[in-house]
């Protein structure tokens, strides 16, 4: 039980990854390699800040500017130099790679006596419910403490997707999500459409980064290889979500990154609970991700078997 | 409507698959717990060891751990199990494999290596958690010093002698000014063990080179771009990145026409001409007296951190024939020569 939670904590929390990866690569169409990097800008910005005694929450808060910036010069890189965008993602995240070293001044900074989120998290959950108290939970015994960490962390993600759902309904929204889906048309009506490639990208990074900083918060350390991988779960749970859900209307397409990003965990957690080969993780994930890419299409093809047998 | 449909169908998978976790999580169910504990009269410890990186130092450390738990008369399965994961370097995986580990009970949960320790600290367990192969544990976060520590950890710290090391280059190689090395910036220990060679050095007047990697397909130009810089002698430090691939290393070294000093072990098989090495295989073997302790009864918060208890100094004779170098007079006395 406790491993479902965990499960599910961690899969809400890189939700925002999922999103921040849905905005480049689905609104934009935008393959942005940055993620790699500023997942960990995001993660450090937040440690060095927390270590300083900076206030957690605008710690969270600046990692958000500085993925965003990183994400501005990818942006910029590929509009205004014209570098391809997979090349300037690759700029910028590897560049990334000494910045962060740079911004932690070491490779690794542990949080486990700093005060961070997740420690007002816990701290809440024990005026809610009592000091160490357990909660039984289909007869498994929990800490409650991780019973409230799920519940804000849940409350965190849906406020954050109703705020990603409401921009991309205003104007300028509605003017990025055009720049993604028909460039030409979006500029005849007098869109800079550089301008909104810049943000997007800047907007994505900066979720991608809020998602670093809050994984480093609840593991309780920033590491600077914390990054490797993450475009790729980001995505899956991404792809995932759409294969289950929708790919048409924004706000299913939000729920479904959402939830992707949480099955996406279970999948990974149920493999190893089973006491699956370590060493075949990697595989297996790769599996998951196939899975979720060719389902929907069989699905949609078995529907079209049935209803013309009809 | 359509909407509500198609959100139905993502929750509905959702609980299938938390379903299916909470299925093969049954073990841990309170009401089934009491059952398993009092069956048996002879109790056989839950134990599982977890990697970070597949290296020959963690597998010194395991094998040094199953060695002492042989010699003390335990067999596997019959008084205990190790179940061993390994994340293969990936620090998601290592947080899965953590949660996964922590949210099971164990009566021993090992952690080989500063990552996995992290990771393991930070997630709430009550199962007692012994760690080895841990450069420093004092920089992981895991106390403030080797006696005031985190409760429910403990362990056994591999921090290498840089001043034996330093020592033995100076006596076989006097006229060596510069030593190289190549390091992992991305490894907080690989990063603390080049500073402490670096300060060994110079009190003795040698100058340390080196050269940053961050993946291995970079270590051969890291070690070439050091050979190039005019050393005397590689004295390559020991973490998780160089650790798996160090025969790259020795092959410049080779090339370069420059002698490898090394940290580990296993090196002196793999063409070093010397090695200064806290012995793994020991680091695990002492890792296993800490644990006979704790499932004795001991809680892990009083038993303090210790460092290896062992230093294998050797120097292979035929290499020094090779590079030319001279033993001087009595150093056999205190380490041991080997062909």
């Amino acid at each position: 039980m406790t491993l479902l939670l965990g499960s599910i904590t961690i899969g809400l929390i890189l939700a925002m990854l999922a999103l921040g990866i849905f905005i480049s690569f689905r609104i934009f169409d935008f393959p942005d390699i940055t993620a790699e990097g500023s997942f960990t800008f995001g993660a450090a910005i937040s440690a060095a800040l927390i270590i300083a005694g900076v206030n957690p929450l605008l710690a969270t808060l600046t990692s958000f500017i500085g993925g965003a910036m990183a994400g501005t010069v990818t942006g910029i890189l590929h509009t205004r130099f014209k570098i391809n965008s997979l090349l300037s993602g690759i700029l910028v995240m590897t560049a990334l790679y000494s910045v962060n070293l740079h911004t932690m001044g070491r490779s690794n900074l542990p949080l486990l006596s700093e005060t961070t989120i997740f420690t007002w998290f816990d701290k809440l959950a024990v005026k809610l419910s009592g000091e160490g108290k357990l909660t039984m939970v289909l007869g498994w015994e929990v800490p409650a403490k991780d019973l409230w960490t799920l519940f804000f962390c849940l409350i965190l993600i849906v406020l954050v997707s109703l705020l990603l759902w409401w921009f991309f309904r205003t104007r300028l929204g509605t003017a990025m999500r055009a720049t993604g889906d028909n460039a030409q048309m979006i500029r005849a009506l007098g869109v800079n459409t550089k301008m909104m490639i810049i943000a997007g990208v800047a907007l994505s990074n900066g979720f991608i980064a809020v998602a670093g900083s809050l994984l480093a918060q609840y593991q309780g350390f920033a590491d600077v290889q914390m990054g490797i991988g993450m475009l790729v779960w980001g995505l899956a749970s991404v792809i995932i979500g759409e294969a289950l859900i929708s790919e048409n209307s924004l706000g299913l397409v939000i729920t479904g990154a959402v939830i992707g990003s949480v099955l996406f965990r279970l999948l990974v957690a149920i493999a190893l609970r089973w006491g699956m080969n370590p060493i075949d993780l990697k595989l297996i994930t790769a599996l998951f991700v196939l899975l979720a890419l060719i389902l929907p299409g069989f699905m949609k093809n078995t529907k079209k078997i049935r209803l013309t047998s009809k | 409507m359509k909407s509500f449909s198609n959100i139905a169908k993502g929750m509905v998978a959702l609980i299938f698959v938390a379903a299916i976790l909470l299925l093969s999580d049954i073990d841990n169910r309170t009401g089934n717990k009491n059952g398993n504990h009092k069956s048996s009269s002879h109790k056989i410890f839950k134990m599982c060891i977890i990697h970070f990186v597949d290296s020959p130092n963690s597998e010194d450390c395991e094998q040094g751990v199953r060695d002492y738990l042989k010699d003390i008369g335990w067999l596997e399965s019959k008084d205990f199990t190790l179940n061993v994961f390994k994340a293969q370097g990936d620090i998601s995986a290592l947080n899965s494999i953590a949660g996964t580990v922590t949210s099971q009970s164990w009566d021993m949960i090992i952690g080989c290596s500063t990552p996995t320790i992290q990771a393991l600290a930070k997630k709430k367990t009550s199962s007692p958690i012994v760690f080895t192969n841990v450069g420093d544990p004092l920089i992981a976060g895991m106390g403030k010093s080797f006696s005031d520590h985190v409760a429910g950890i403990t362990g056994i710290s591999t921090m290498s002698d840089f001043e034996g090391m330093i020592d033995l280059v100076s006596r076989l190689q006097p006229e060596v000014k510069r030593i190289g090395t190549v390091y992992a910036p991305a490894e907080i220990n690989s990063v603390a063990y080049k500073e402490a060679l670096e300060k060994a050095a110079r009190k003795k007047g040698i100058e340390l080179v080196c050269a940053p990697a961050s993946t291995t397909s970079e270590i051969n130009d890291a070690a070439m771009s050091i050979t190039a810089r005019g050393v005397g002698a590689f004295c390559q430090i020991s973490d998780n990145l160089t650790g798996s691939c160090v025969t790259s290393i020795i092959k410049a070294a080779e090339k370069g026409g420059i002698p490898l000093y090394g940290f580990v072990t296993k090196l002196k098989d793999q063409g070093a001409m010397a090695i200064v090495a806290r012995d793994y295989h020991q680091a695990g073997y002492d890792a296993g007296s800490m644990i006979k302790m704790v499932l004795d009864g001991k809680s892990p918060g009083e038993i303090p951190f210790r460092l290896v208890s062992k230093t294998i100094y050797q120097v292979n004779t035929t290499i020094t024939d090779k590079y030319k170098v001279r033993i001087p007079n009595g150093l056999s006395e205190n380490i041991k020569l080997t062909k």
